[in-house]
């Protein structure tokens, strides 16, 4: 029997284990993603389980985005990549978010307010 | 009671002669009479041009006089904002008030948000939190100065403020007369903005520095108004800085450009550059942070607080809709009915826009009494938002969406 290699990064590391409910912050993000190495993450074949404590209620497209936008764009900018090696484990409420930020990082700055 | 003279942006911008101005404490005369202030409908949100210069004559007075007692004239707290500015400059002034009037409703406010002890005063009346619910003012402390090298990745104090609110705003839909609560998505979305809106303040007060500081304060008070029982909600939000305008200055270029085409097209009108500029930043996508726009970041924090006021509060009376002040640097946008809220024009992904004029076009110059001038400069930007939970409008709009919670 083979088994993929696995991480888990438990984000409760950075809401003090319940101290905040909400991780909100683009720099924030960034610090996370050198905190828990995603860089490296991102070169190695293991696959990452994000932990997002239950009590959480919003992960900001900027701290997504912060955190995870090279990763994204280490996989080619394919979301369905990106879930292969990033596994959520986090309420529903929170994968839509997390969505979100994922779109936001694919997505070009709509440009028709300048028109 | 000796006291020097300490400098602070805010008091240095409303008076910028003011260390030429002021008196050492020893020196000043002694008067039979103590000078005496009077503040009147104390409210960015309904009076902006006065409550800027009222606050303005407090420090004047703070530089010259020994003795002054300082009167609060109106009934109630119609506005948290300029009672957040006192806090903000209060620790820095001479402590030459002493006293003066100020009614029972407003003493209760001033007790729940925990202004008390920043104000140092003394209150005698409103002892009862009874029908008042606070979010105590909350500051990040002041710019530049943490010293942790974790700071990014310890519980941040926005994210503590956020959680706040949204606790707070979940307890004051779930009065009795008005029983809803938030869902956790309501949360989700409260807490993201808040959060990014003080992220920002972070990020763009300070020139050079993602470190900069805010203060917020809020509270709802229950009233009896025509005998009906009125919940009145207030919530101000403040930062000491750049302003909107100048924060702009470093803005991607094409938003650069585009700013400069649009304040180019209304420079005859009544409005500064500045304030042309700020109205230019309620539209959803401008932000100062290239990197931001570049990445398809940001730029929509206003018109998000914008959306979740007017939704929060909807009402069938014109009286009690949801008013929304920006006072930053020498611009004032007051918005409510009907320019309160941004409009996408061509489909749900369209950015939100909301250019203050009938036609909501950037090619018509803003409504001169929703976007002006001040005569004075309020080093920062302050956000006064003002609405009524109308307890049968939003159980109706609930149950007609088929669901029991907001």
């Amino acid at each position: 029997m083979l088994e993929l290699a696995m991480r888990e990064i438990n984000l409760a590391e950075l809401t003090g284990h319940g101290a905040v409910r909400n991780l909100s912050g683009h720099i924030r993000g960034q610090e996370a993603r050198r905190f828990f190495g995603l860089d490296d993450a991102d070169r190695g074949d293991e696959e990452v389980v994000i932990c997002v404590p239950e009590e959480v209620y919003m992960v900001t497209p900027s701290f997504f985005q912060g955190m995870f936008a090279s990763s994204v764009h280490a996989r080619g900018n394919d979301r369905e990549a990106f879930f292969r090696k990033f596994k959520f484990q986090a309420d529903s409420v929170v994968l839509k978010q997390i969505d979100r930020g994922i779109a936001a990082v694919l997505t070009r700055r709509d440009s028709s307010l300048f028109s | 009671m000796l006291s020097r003279f300490r400098s602070t942006a805010v008091m240095d911008a409303l008076v910028p002669d003011r260390r030429r101005r002021w008196v050492s404490i020893l020196r000043r005369p002694v008067r039979s009479t103590p000078a005496q202030l009077s503040l009147e409908n104390f409210s960015f949100i309904e009076n902006p041009v006065e409550t800027l210069q009222a606050v303005k004559r407090i420090i004047e007075t703070e530089s010259v006089e020994i003795d002054a007692k300082l009167h609060f004239k109106d009934k109630y707290v119609t506005d948290i904002g300029p009672y957040l500015v006192l806090g903000e400059i209060w620790p820095h002034m001479a402590p030459v008030y002493s006293g003066g009037q100020m009614a029972a409703a407003i003493q209760k406010v001033i007790r729940a948000v925990g202004l008390q002890k920043s104000l140092r005063m003394h209150l005698g009346g409103g002892a009862d939190s009874k029908d008042v619910w606070a979010i105590p003012m909350q500051r990040r402390r002041p710019a530049r100065t943490s010293a942790s090298q974790r700071q990014h990745l310890e519980p941040q104090k926005r994210e503590r403020v956020a959680d706040a609110v949204c606790d707070a705003i979940d307890g004051w839909l779930g009065q009795e007369e008005i029983c809803l609560k938030l869902t956790k998505v309501g949360k989700g979305e409260l807490s993201g903005i808040i959060g990014e809106l003080l992220c920002n303040a972070e990020r763009h007060s300070q020139v050079d520095s993602d470190d900069g500081d805010w203060s917020i304060a809020a509270f709802m008070a229950k009233r009896e108004e025509d005998g009906e029982k009125i919940f009145r909600c207030h919530l101000a939000f403040l930062s000491v800085g750049a302003s909107i305008a100048e924060s702009l200055e470093t803005a991607a270029p094409d938003v650069l450009d585009y700013m400069s085409r649009y304040t180019a097209r209304h420079r005859q009108g009544p409005q500064s550059e500045a304030t042309l500029r700020t109205v230019f930043a309620l539209q959803d996508t401008v932000t100062c942070d290239p990197n931001a726009r570049q990445n398809g970041r940001g730029g929509t924090g206003l018109q998000d607080v914008l959306d979740w006021v007017t939704m929060l509060g909807q009402t069938a009376d014109a009286n009690f809709e949801p008013r929304v002040t920006i006072i930053s640097g020498s611009s004032c946008i007051r918005l409510r009915h009907p320019y309160i809220k941004g409009e996408r024009q061509k489909d749900d992904r369209s950015p939100r826009v909301l250019w203050c004029n009938a036609e909501n076009s950037p090619n018509r110059p803003p409504d001169p009494t929703v976007a002006f001038d001040l005569p004075e400069r309020f080093a920062g930007t302050i956000i006064s938002v003002a609405f009524t939970l109308d307890a049968d409008y939003l159980n109706r709009t609930i149950n007609d969406a088929g669901t029991g919670n907001a």
